[in-house]
């Protein structure tokens, strides 16, 4: 009897969670590309809008595996050689978020910095391009 | 390299070993025949077999899904892991479900072995095409094994000491404890791949314990510890916490179970 329970009990877990992963609903995120380049980022440094949650795309171009790791971002993927690897960050609060490649963490460094950007500003997404230097696409 | 190393395989192999000493204490001396040097050596040569197959298709695995394929099925992984381990808490009673707690053990120590272990192949595959020096890998190993070796005997025997003299049930709740951690690790999959929604962390305790530190990192491992929890993540923290606790207490799951009246 308890067999069969539990049998029901994962049955009903099962669909719960498959009715959980039916509800992804993926909003157009503004993307930022990062490269990765003989154990180097490039840009080293990414400026992103406070409180806004965007993606990043990592491009390894190197013929070695890599880790992206991140402790202030809570986030880390291993991105495969000469392929790209997609994460999503923030929603962030203003400041710097620190970032690194976990199997040279010496010399693959960079940081991710969150800046507020008021509607009277009016910074647009090109010129917050030529700030950083990085590819942008929306 | 050296200390890279040493930190990458603590990273992978310390959640491994802590599940090892856990499995062991749910197992009574009753049931001690499931440790024969035959059933060892049949667990260890699956649970290698499932670290190569999971690392020679892992490529393949993060293309899947719009580049949403490791975190899909590592998060599986990670929940099943949680909900054997809620099972297991649950049939506690020593003598009873001999053959289903073995079943349950084996499936979390094989998914939190590939899972795991996977990841430090990766970093010595990487190692390998580099053509760094053999030495550092080696000793690297060799220390963070010793360390790990030397936690979980420690870690063991605390346990055994707590259930005998402190609480009887300390053990199934460290077992919990692990269970929630992977839950945890689970939802942040999510959660980097746009799954679940990323809310505004509730506190930031990175001052007090940093995630970035050796105490850190264990108590992730031992606890889900985080630094900056969102409140979806305290909310399944402290369900996935409460709801195994108050099943076990139910009194129509005792009667369930093992025909217990009350």
């Amino acid at each position: 009897m308890i067999k069969n329970h539990l049998k029901g009990c994962s049955v009903f877990l099962l669909i719960n969670l498959l009715f959980l992963f039916s509800f992804i609903v993926e909003a157009k995120r503004t993307e930022y590309h990062l490269a990765l380049k003989k154990h180097l980022f490039y840009p080293a440094k990414i400026i992103i809008p406070a409180n806004k949650k965007v993606k990043l795309v990592i491009h390894n171009h190197d013929k070695s595996v890599e880790k992206f790791d991140s402790f202030d971002l809570n986030r880390e993927k291993v991105i495969f050689p000469m392929q790209k690897s997609i994460i999503f960050i923030g929603p962030l609060s203003v400041g710097e978020y620190h970032f690194f490649g976990e199997y040279h963490p010496n010399n693959t460094r960079g940081k991710i910095v969150v800046v507020e950007i008021k509607s009277n500003q009016a910074i647009s997404s090109n010129a917050l391009n030529q700030k950083q230097g990085s590819l942008h696409v929306n | 390299m050296l200390i890279n190393t040493v930190l990458l395989f603590l990273q992978s192999a310390l959640p491994m070993f802590i599940i090892i000493s856990l499995l062991l204490l749910r197992f009574t001396s009753a049931s001690k025949s499931l440790f024969t040097y035959k059933n060892i050596f049949i667990i260890s040569s699956l649970a290698i077999a499932f670290v190569f197959l999971l690392n020679q298709y892992m490529e393949r695995i993060s293309q899947l899904f719009d580049g949403k394929g490791t975190e899909l099925i590592f998060s599986l992984g990670l929940i099943l892991i949680y909900f054997c381990s809620a099972f297991l808490f649950l049939l506690n009673n020593e003598n009873r479900f001999i053959n289903v707690k073995k079943i349950l053990a084996l499936v979390i120590f094989l998914l939190v072995f590939s899972l795991n272990g996977s990841y430090f192949i990766l970093y010595l595959t990487s190692y390998w095409t580099q053509s760094l020096p053999f030495e550092s890998l080696f000793i690297g190993i060799i220390l963070a094994v010793g360390i790990c070796i030397s936690f979980a005997i420690l870690f063991y025997f605390l346990l055994q000491y707590s259930d005998a003299h402190i609480h009887i049930k300390t053990s199934c709740y460290f077992l919990l404890f692990f269970a929630l951690g992977q839950l945890m690790q689970s939802i942040a999959l999510l959660q980097q791949v746009d799954i679940l929604p990323l809310n505004d962390s509730l506190w930031n305790s990175t001052n007090f314990i940093a995630e970035n530190t050796e105490l850190g990192q264990l108590l992730r491992v031992l606890l889900g510890y985080e630094t900056t929890p969102s409140v979806m993540q305290l909310i399944i923290y402290l369900t996935a916490f409460i709801v195994p606790i108050f099943i076990s207490k139910s009194q129509y799951f005792a009667w369930l179970a093992y025909g217990e009246k009350s």
